[in-house]
């Protein structure tokens, strides 16, 4: 599905050039369950911002279904996002001003889905996910376990061949935290790529395959027994 | 396609923080209103001078005895080598040598005391009126004629000397009645013609053909109205000039208070006002010398008070669009910060599919409806100063059609100002943006 091939990732500080990544190859193949974990610092953000083509990697080669995205212009990339990616972050990021149906709209907006199909689809998925009692609830009226289902909601509007999440259980209470786990698993087995930045081996260790990452360089990519 | 959560999003993030928008709102509203005002203001002043200089009376150059009509004492004259100068109908014969000239006409204001039976001589003074002071300014004849009939209800009117040209000149025509004729002119007749408003309102049935009016020694004949003008030509009574009869002009020098005889010379076209003026001053230093009457053009002291206040509005004007621009530059500065907090959504957006172009229409909606917010209360602002100013009879009057285009253009200049902070926002890399916290 994707191919990473010498991906790197530098930033210029002033004077200094950090690298942020630094050769990364990796492969992730349809229906995948991955884990990426390293210390702090390491680079796993910027893999998986790398991966969901929200940063520019400054060399290596990025193949997704074959094809090199990494020159492609902002446009069709957006349009890549949109309907192949998903995005869970550690801070949900919902947006505040609209209702839990609206933000769960939003992707589909994008896609150019009729309004009266969105709103049908979001229904959908806030059932699905058990929040159809919160439809119309703003983000800052549910619990924060209420917010991150939202979020898996809204990252699955478009039906994406690979999720994408950021510590999704980083600001959450180990409970609620299981239930977004459970929830990702659940989504795995129905053949959604999921690939998952964690700092937590027990998450890591539910997962089909660990991606250690030390300053910028894949230490391993190990599948779990 | 996604404008309904466009709006949404933009109508929420304007409410989320109310006091800033509302400043921000009321920051453009005072600009688009002053700026519209200040636009107005000016197209009035030019709408207003062409008006008043289109006037038959700023086509003219007026000849007279001496410059300041209120120093002249009548008769009007200046002396040559021990030779008395007046002016007279004759003088009108200067048109045949200056080819500029449409026509001319011989012209004089005055003030007619008229006697009523009610108020004449050995009768009383009229209720609070100050006797001494009015036997002083309107001495009576010894003799006063007695006219028979209807009596004036009025005791003053505004009046008029003028040669029958004056009714051409401009474009008077009579209701009732006829003007009074180069013949009855030069016979001295006594007839008059009165304004539409003072035929209704010198006698108490309204009604003034035909009747007979004293004034001092004459009694004059009403011989026609004219069709109302909306000038002050409604309130006055016009009657012969005095051909060049000195005894006669003396005698009337106790009943014009501002008198002389001014010639009015007008041209086809107002660009040859300077052309003709030379001409004409050569023509009347030949026939009495070298500054023995002053010729001028009315037109030019108005221009130059016009100017003077065509360049106060310009200032007016200038500070007006300084606010606006300044207040554009405000509310875009206030935007940019705006956005700025927000880069978080920013990368969001992007996260979830969201194009440059479709970040940029989100912030610049935002944007754009607190700018239409803003022209909404600048052109109640606006309407406000034109009715203040239209009340005030500062001539202030905004044409309608110039104000919601000062709006408009204001409400573009504002709008163009928060292109920058939408613009601004929208570039920010997506994974940058994610991270601001």
């Amino acid at each position: 599905m994707i191919t990473l091939t010498n991906i790197e990732k530098s930033y210029d500080l002033g004077e200094t050039k950090v690298k942020a990544l630094d050769g990364v190859s990796l492969t992730i193949n349809q229906s995948e369950y991955i884990a990426i974990m390293g210390p702090s610092g390491s680079g796993k953000s910027t893999l998986l911002n790398v991966l969901g083509i929200l940063d520019r990697p400054t060399g290596g080669q990025y193949l997704l279904e074959g094809h090199d995205i990494t020159s492609l212009p902002d446009k069709e990339q957006a349009r890549i996002r949109n309907r192949h990616f998903g995005f869970v972050f550690q801070s949900f990021n919902l947006f505040p001003e609209l209702s839990a149906l609206e933000n769960v709209m939003l992707p589909m907006s994008y896609a150019g889905v009729s309004f009266a199909k969105r709103k049908a689809k979001a229904g959908e998925l806030l059932d699905w996910i058990g929040l159809d009692h919160r439809l119309h609830h703003l983000p800052t009226m549910m619990s924060g376990g209420e917010q991150q289902r939202v979020a898996i909601a809204r990252a699955l509007a478009n039906d994406p061949d690979l999720l994408l999440a950021d510590e999704p259980t980083g600001n959450l209470p180990s409970e609620k935290g299981e239930e977004i786990l459970e929830t990702l698993e659940d989504l795995n087995r129905q053949g959604v790529t999921i690939v998952m930045v964690t700092h937590n081996d027990d998450q890591g260790s539910r997962a089909g395959r660990v991606i250690q990452i030390q300053d910028g360089r894949v230490l391993a990519a190990e599948a779990v027994a | 396609m996604k404008i309904a959560e466009d709006y949404k999003m933009s109508f929420r993030a304007i409410r989320r923080r109310p006091v800033e928008s509302l400043l921000l709102i009321l920051g453009i509203a005072l600009g688009i209103g002053a700026t519209a005002a200040g636009i107005s203001m000016v197209s009035n002043s030019i709408q207003e001078r062409n008006t008043l200089l289109s006037s038959t009376q700023y086509k003219e150059i007026t000849v007279q005895v001496r410059e300041n009509a209120d120093e002249m004492e009548l008769p009007a004259r200046l002396s040559e080598d021990g030779e008395d100068v007046i002016l007279s109908y004759t003088d009108l014969d200067a048109k045949y040598d200056v080819s500029e000239i449409e026509y001319a006409y011989l012209a004089d204001r005055t003030e007619f005391r008229l006697i009523s039976n009610e108020f004449g001589p050995g009768r009383e003074m009229p209720q609070g009126s100050d006797e001494e002071e009015t036997a002083v300014q309107f001495e009576q004849p010894p003799e006063a004629p007695e006219v028979d009939g209807p009596q004036p209800v009025l005791d003053e009117v505004t009046g008029l000397r003028a040669s029958p040209e004056y009714f051409s000149a401009w474009n008077l025509h009579t209701a009732n009645g006829s003007l009074f004729t180069q013949q009855e002119m030069e016979n001295d007749d006594p007839v008059m013609v009165v304004g539409s408003i003072l035929g209704e309102t010198l006698f108490e049935d309204g009604v003034s053909l035909d009747r007979e009016l004293a004034v001092f020694q004459t009694i004059y004949t009403i011989v026609g109205v004219l069709e109302p003008t909306g000038t002050s030509i409604d309130e006055t009574a016009i009657v012969p000039a005095q051909a060049v009869d000195t005894a006669r002009l003396q005698d009337f020098g106790r009943m014009m208070q501002n008198g002389g005889a001014t010639l009015h010379f007008a041209v086809y076209d107002s660009d040859r006002l300077d052309e003709a003026k030379a001409q004409l001053t050569t023509w009347f230093e030949q026939q009495y010398g070298e500054g023995q009457v002053v010729v001028s053009v009315p037109r030019e002291e108005v221009e130059a008070a016009q100017d003077r206040t065509s360049r106060l509005i310009s200032v007016i004007l200038f500070l007006a669009v300084a606010g606006l621009l300044i207040a554009s530059v405000n509310v875009s500065n206030i935007l940019l910060g705006r956005a700025m907090r927000r880069r978080r959504n920013v990368g969001i957006l992007k996260a979830l599919g969201a194009t440059v172009r479709s970040v940029f229409g989100l912030f610049f909606l935002e944007a754009f409806l607190i700018g239409a917010a803003g022209a909404a209360v600048g052109t109640g602002i606006s309407l406000l100063i034109s009715t203040l100013m239209s009340g005030s009879g500062e001539g202030g009057a905004i044409a309608s059609l110039l104000l919601f285009a000062g709006i408009f253009g204001a409400w573009i200049v504002t709008t163009a100002l928060t292109l920058f902070p939408a613009l601004q926002a929208s570039r920010i890399p997506a994974a940058q943006a994610l991270r601001y916290e």
